[in-house]
């Protein structure tokens, strides 16, 4: 039976209205917390995280347009000019209803490694959460949560989601991407 | 780091929920929950947008906002 927009929580509705515009525009991945609420966590988020691939400003100006006739609108500026920059900085950009300049929101940063890259050339649709959005693969999440992000929540998220993908997630995998995170990431900086 | 024992319990409760039940069930759980929460920090808002004191509130939380 085809899904109701009724039973989309706040979170999903403005998640996949969001990504409906993306999706014609721009490679993107979901990751992070909105990936282990997609699979039922039973918890909310403010933001959502969206990682994009390196795009220039001609194509970035047409996303924010089509953005902006959709009804978001940035919470750093209106110029895209301006946005674009933050981007090009390797800061995160806010894009909230255009209603309200409350959550939720959907933060946004471009592709910052080849760990950002490969996340985006394996993303994949999840059956299990009905939702027509884009995610970075389970083990790239549980290994970012395990490895990197590991406050109690995410400790969390991870655990929910090896629980859900028990019987299909790669633990080979999770190691490999864990040991890249350590080289390109706990060597230098945070995600 | 993990919270405590009684968290991850409950953690691996609720998958265990979500994997046994249809779709449909634990979303909408999942749904009036999330929902109530938006709802509940809307009704807030609107609350301090009746008061001169309210309305500096989020001016202030606006403009914090935008900066991040």
């Amino acid at each position: 039976m085809e899904r109701g927009v009724s039973d989309r929580s706040v979170l999903d509705a403005f998640a996949e209205d969001f990504c409906k515009v993306a999706e014609k525009h721009v490679k993107y991945i979901v990751v992070s917390g909105y990936v282990a609420i997609s699979h039922g966590r039973f918890r909310t988020t403010e933001d959502i995280d969206m990682i994009i691939e390196k795009i220039s400003f001609d194509k970035f100006e047409a996303f924010h347009n089509a953005l902006d006739k959709a009804g978001f609108h940035c919470m750093q500026s209106t110029k895209a000019k301006d946005i674009y920059e933050y981007l090009a900085a390797g800061d995160g950009i806010r894009y909230v209803r255009k209603e309200t300049f409350l959550p939720p929101e959907m933060e946004i940063k471009f592709a910052k490694d080849e760990l950002d890259e490969m996340q985006i050339k394996t993303r994949k649709k999840m059956p299990f959460t009905g939702l027509d959005i884009w995610f970075s693969s389970i083990e790239m999440n549980i290994a970012f949560k395990e490895e990197l992000l590991k406050s109690p929540k995410d400790v969390e998220d991870a655990r929910h989601l090896r629980r859900i993908y028990e019987d299909e997630i790669n633990p080979e995998l999770i190691e490999e991407i864990k040991e890249k995170i350590r080289i390109l990431r706990l060597r230098n900086d945070k995600r | 780091m993990i919270r405590d024992k009684t968290h991850m319990e409950f953690v691996d409760r609720w998958a265990e929920h979500v994997m046994s039940v249809p779709r449909e069930k634990w979303k909408a759980e999942q749904t009036a929950f999330i929902n109530s929460v938006f709802e509940k920090a809307g009704h807030f808002y609107k609350r301090l947008e009746k008061s001169e004191k309210g309305r500096g509130i989020l001016k202030r939380l606006k403009e914090e906002r935008t900066k991040r």
